[in-house]
């Protein structure tokens, strides 16, 4: 029998990663090998199977290791043009997770960071956590104020642990590092989102920074930070009250509150997106607290994603076709001396593709985005911030290019415009707002109104007049 | 939970007397452990001790007549204190096993924090076969056995609640060498406010209790 303490080992842990290769394999041959008996019949569906199947396994396995492995699983599925769907679902529920601590170790590494016991700093200090953070766990408790408070305590000596875990993903993923499946840049990003997550000084900075930017929307409450009851270890901030989506939906607010609070959530995000250039990455549902007045508590910023370019640009070019419409103006082109020959027009336009491709490559570069041509898919990071891929077949073509040409951003447009579908497709349980309304706000008012400069006062209007209904 | 009591004195003169001891005994290791923390074990003379406790440094040796006596009466008093704060504090009569077994090692590590170049200097002393610290000297094996008694008394609880499989005596000695190793990492432990050794400490119980939790060494 394998000792518990051998199946958290270092050894033990690449063999289990080694071994995800190995099932991961097995299983897919498996699956080869069907086909040859069972014919083509039934095909679709065992493929989906087989992905569902492959991707739990790859859940299962990433999550036993947690850490960085974890991380590496949340980005995987951050890459949403790579995976089947079904493998983003599973991904998706990966969490980063520090093992729980009882009262005793919360105490204990509070005073270690701090110097002294949370009784000592604190009027009040509840020793049973009431949620998870990422790395750590959050208590209540009252400041020698009076004023209610969330400290977020951090798992002893967990940074320690990730450098460990680092070193051990590198070596593991050696391999795959030389055939550039996954880049050195990858594991690069990862270590440094991943220490940056450990060191709560930071993301006490993020929140204050997220204070300021967000205080012109008056009904976003984001907590106060602590700072003399903060090191990089004890976050210490104010206290927001509010219950999750979830919860407020289980009782059935009138769909005038959940239009109110869908316009709010999207302005919230374009303010973000587009006005801070830094996004609250973390859009885990419980981090989004809602009061009966409409007040959105928007906590946990350990995660957040810093903006190289210009979003409205970028949405534009996607949203309105751009590229596909410069192509078609090509295509108008080559029709003038063809005699609307249907084939050699075909013939016309793929020829003309890779340079069509060339030039939205340079328009790329004049506005500084990084560009990689890959013949396999290649991951975005913040130093390679565009991809072009070729000669994979996705599902997702963007309107330009031949089938199996791709190009992946570092939010990729589904990310981006999963503000369009978020309530009824990435946020399947949590349909909010009516379609309607969210695009009435989205594709014309949050876009001429809210962001760009000149506001448009009867909009203004319409927006105040939704918010007292 | 047994624990040895001290026989009452037979006439009140003598218990004034053993009363009036007990303080001076008590500010010679105050003074010493004063010194210790600021100046470091070595270089502590008993001189230095005497003057802080305001006696003559021929007296000290009536109370203390090494350092190791004074360590060993230290290590008396750590132990009576982390037995009477267990039996104190409310949470720990409700809490889980491991969490008990962690916060007891906790509070010997945090009593001793101010000390640590005395614990250090203590540890390499008490390697020697004629050492008072050793294990061979019969004043700290008593010591040691009312230590693992109350071990035993925790672990004993925990086997009636169905919480951990019979592990018997073994197992307060398991525990009380689990004990030792700890402080040994504690010792060399360089990370800030010591949390490798937090780390270790609640990892070593988890996987403990999960292992004994699986059947222990009968599966």
């Amino acid at each position: 029998m394998l000792s518990p303490k051998g199946k958290n080992g270092a050894l033990a842990r690449s063999l289990r990663l080694g071994k995800l290769g190995v099932s991961l394999v097995g299983s897919y041959l498996g699956y080869q090998a069907q086909n040859l008996l069972l014919g083509e019949q039934a095909l679709p569906q065992r493929r989906a199977r087989f992905q569902r199947q492959a991707s739990r396994r790859v859940r299962e396995e990433l999550g036993a290791l947690k850490g960085p492995a974890m991380k590496l699983g949340q980005l995987l599925s951050m890459q949403t043009e790579m995976l089947p769907e079904e493998a983003l679902q599973e991904l998706a529920s990966l969490q980063m997770q520090a093992p729980g601590m009882h009262a005793s170790l919360a105490r204990a590494q509070f005073k270690s960071s701090l110097g002294k016991y949370p009784e000592e700093m604190f009027r009040e200090f509840d020793p049973e956590p009431f949620a998870a953070a990422s790395l750590g766990q959050v208590h209540r408790a009252v400041t020698r104020d009076g004023e209610k408070a969330a400290v977020k305590i951090q798992y002893p000596a967990i940074r320690s642990a990730i450098e460990g875990d680092l070193k051990l993903l590198r070596s593991a993923t050696l391999p795959t590092q030389f055939t550039g499946h996954v880049p050195v840049a990858l594991l690069d990003e990862i270590q440094r989102g991943l220490l940056e997550e450990t060191d709560y000084l930071r993301e006490a900075d993020n929140l204050e920074f997220f204070g300021k930017g967000l205080s012109g929307l008056e009904y976003v409450a984001i907590p106060l930070v602590y700072r003399k009851l903060t090191t990089d270890r004890v976050l210490t901030m104010s206290y927001i009250e509010g219950e999750t989506l979830s919860d407020l939906l289980k009782r059935k607010p009138s769909q005038a509150f959940r239009d109110l609070l869908g316009i709010q959530l999207c302005e919230m995000y374009e303010t973000q997106l587009q006005r801070l250039k830094v996004l609250h990455a973390d859009h885990h549902p419980g981090n989004y607290l809602f009061q009966p007045n409409g007040t959105i508590g928007l906590i946990d910023f350990g995660c957040v994603k810093r903006i190289s370019f210009d979003v409205l640009e970028l949405r534009r070019c996607y949203r309105h076709r751009t590229w596909r419409e410069s192509i078609i103006v090509r295509v108008d082109e080559v029709l003038k001396f063809t005699n609307n020959d249907r084939d050699t027009i075909q013939t016309q336009f793929l020829r003309l593709m890779p340079h069509t491709m060339m030039e939205i490559a340079e328009v790329l570069v004049k506005r500084r985005w990084g560009i990689i041509f890959s013949d396999w898919p290649a991951f975005v990071t913040s130093d390679c911030p565009v991809v072009l891929c070729r000669g994979m077949s996705t599902k997702t073509n963007f309107g330009f290019g031949t089938p199996g040409t791709n190009i992946l951003f570092p939010i990729s447009p589904t990310r981006l415009l999963a503000i369009d579908d978020r309530w009824d497709y990435e946020f399947a349980h949590y349909k909010l707002t009516k379609p309607d309304i969210y695009n009435r706000i989205i594709a014309r008012a949050a876009h001429r109104f809210v962001y760009a400069h000149n506001e448009s006062p009867d909009l203004a209007a319409k927006i105040s007049e939704w918010r007292a209904i | 939970m047994k624990r040895k009591t001290e026989p009452a004195p037979a006439g009140k003169k003598r218990g004034k007397r053993v009363e009036n001891k007990e303080k001076t005994r008590q500010a010679i290791l105050q003074a010493a452990l004063g010194l210790f923390a600021k100046k470091g074990f070595h270089h502590t003379t008993t001189k230095a001790i005497s003057r802080k406790a305001g006696i003559a440094e021929g007296t000290l040796f009536n109370y203390f007549e090494t350092k190791e006596d004074l360590a060993l009466y230290f290590f008396e008093q750590e132990l009576d204190e982390v037995i009477a704060w267990y039996e104190r504090d409310a949470r720990m009569k409700r809490t889980s096993l491991a969490e008990k077994l962690f916060a007891i090692i906790q509070r010997f590590l945090e009593r001793l924090a101010p000390y640590e170049d005395f614990i250090g200097a203590v540890y390499l002393r008490a390697l020697a076969p004629a050492s008072k610290l050793g294990p061979w000297n019969l004043q700290s094996h008593e010591r040691n056995l009312r230590y693992l008694r109350f071990i035993r008394g925790i672990l004993a609880k925990a086997e009636d609640a169905g919480e951990i499989p019979r592990v018997g005596d073994f197992g307060a000695y398991a525990f009380g060498l689990f004990h030792l190793a700890i402080t040994t990492h504690w010792l060399r432990d360089r990370s800030r406010g010591k949390e490798q050794t937090l780390a270790l400490l609640d990892r070593c119980l988890k996987l403990g209790g999960h292992f004994l939790k699986q059947g222990g060494w009968e599966c």
